[in-house]
């Protein structure tokens, strides 16, 4: 149950709605118990009507972002901007890192679009395997795999966007560049999961 | 590195040092299958660009962890009642 809700506070943004996502989420499964086949996870199971019930209840509201906005940020948009030597480059990163305050992380979270914050949240908060969380918001493996790819692309940003507003790095102007001699960096930003198939 | 087919069976080992987001991502949330995981994480040792960027996004993926929300008591009892009254 404080899976649950946690997970509803993150999707809801607020104590009251998150409760009621919860209760909701208990009646329905009471209601539906017969369609539970005994030897399936009762936690995906769970989550899964979690997830169904907020869509449902915020279809409305949910904003899917232009592909091409998320596509344009960097696989590695907050690392490239948080080291700034590589020398020092490890302690610096886990120094920035570790400044940010829970208010931030959380401010970062709940200010992904729905579809992107429920695969972050339950393969980040949650701890669900690819396969579970494909089975959870019924979508394919690659689907998964995609979008939190770019939850946690739009997580960096939303994150470096704290750094800079608190003066811990630099703004966009000073963005170090990779040197092209050094291939490691740059070859980790090559082809993303891309088997979004919804429209 | 490894190619994966689009459902992530039968990975074909072959290894370079050009792993995919994807791939990386695998590593970090143990999705990828053995021996592909054993061959990632040797590369990871001698590797250092490829080690620091797994490092920095499982720093990441961990301060995620983190922010869980803890339910206020009340709100575990109206949920427990709630709960209680459905049996």
């Amino acid at each position: 149950m404080a899976s649950l809700y946690s997970t509803a506070r993150r999707l809801t943004g607020n104590q009251a709605d998150a409760e009621d996502l919860v209760q909701e989420t208990f009646l329905k499964a009471y209601r539906s118990y017969e369609s539970f086949q005994e030897g399936t996870n009762l936690r995906a199971w769970l989550f899964r009507i979690l997830t169904n019930s907020h869509i449902n209840r915020y279809r409305a509201r949910q904003r899917r972002p232009a592909e091409t906005e998320l596509d344009d940020i960097d696989d590695l948009y907050l690392y490239r901007r948080i080291r700034p030597a590589a020398d020092v480059g490890r302690s610096a990163e886990e120094t920035l890192m570790e400044s940010f305050s829970e208010a931030e992380v959380v401010a970062a979270v709940e200010a992904l679009p729905d579809i992107y914050r429920m695969a972050v949240l339950l393969a980040d908060v949650e701890g669900f395997s690819y396969a579970e969380i494909a089975e959870i918001l019924d979508i394919p493996i690659g689907t998964v795999m995609s979008r939190l790819h770019r939850g946690r692309k739009a997580l960096q940003k939303e994150l470096y966007e704290f750094a800079v507003a608190r003066g811990l790095a630099d703004g966009p102007a000073d963005v170090p560049t990779v040197d092209a001699t050094d291939p490691q960096p740059e070859s980790m930003s090559v082809s993303a999961p891309d088997h979004e198939s919804e429209s | 590195m490894t190619n994966l087919d689009p459902d992530g069976q039968e990975p074909t080992p072959t290894w370079t040092c050009d792993p995919t987001i994807e791939e990386l991502y695998r590593y970090i949330d143990d999705g990828l299958g053995e021996p592909q995981r054993s061959q990632f994480r040797s590369h990871l040792e001698w590797c250092t660009g490829c080690d620091d960027i797994v490092h920095f996004h499982l720093g990441l993926k961990s301060m995620l962890g983190s922010c869980r929300e803890e339910m206020p008591p009340d709100v575990r009892q109206r949920l427990l009642d709630s709960i209680t009254k459905l049996f």
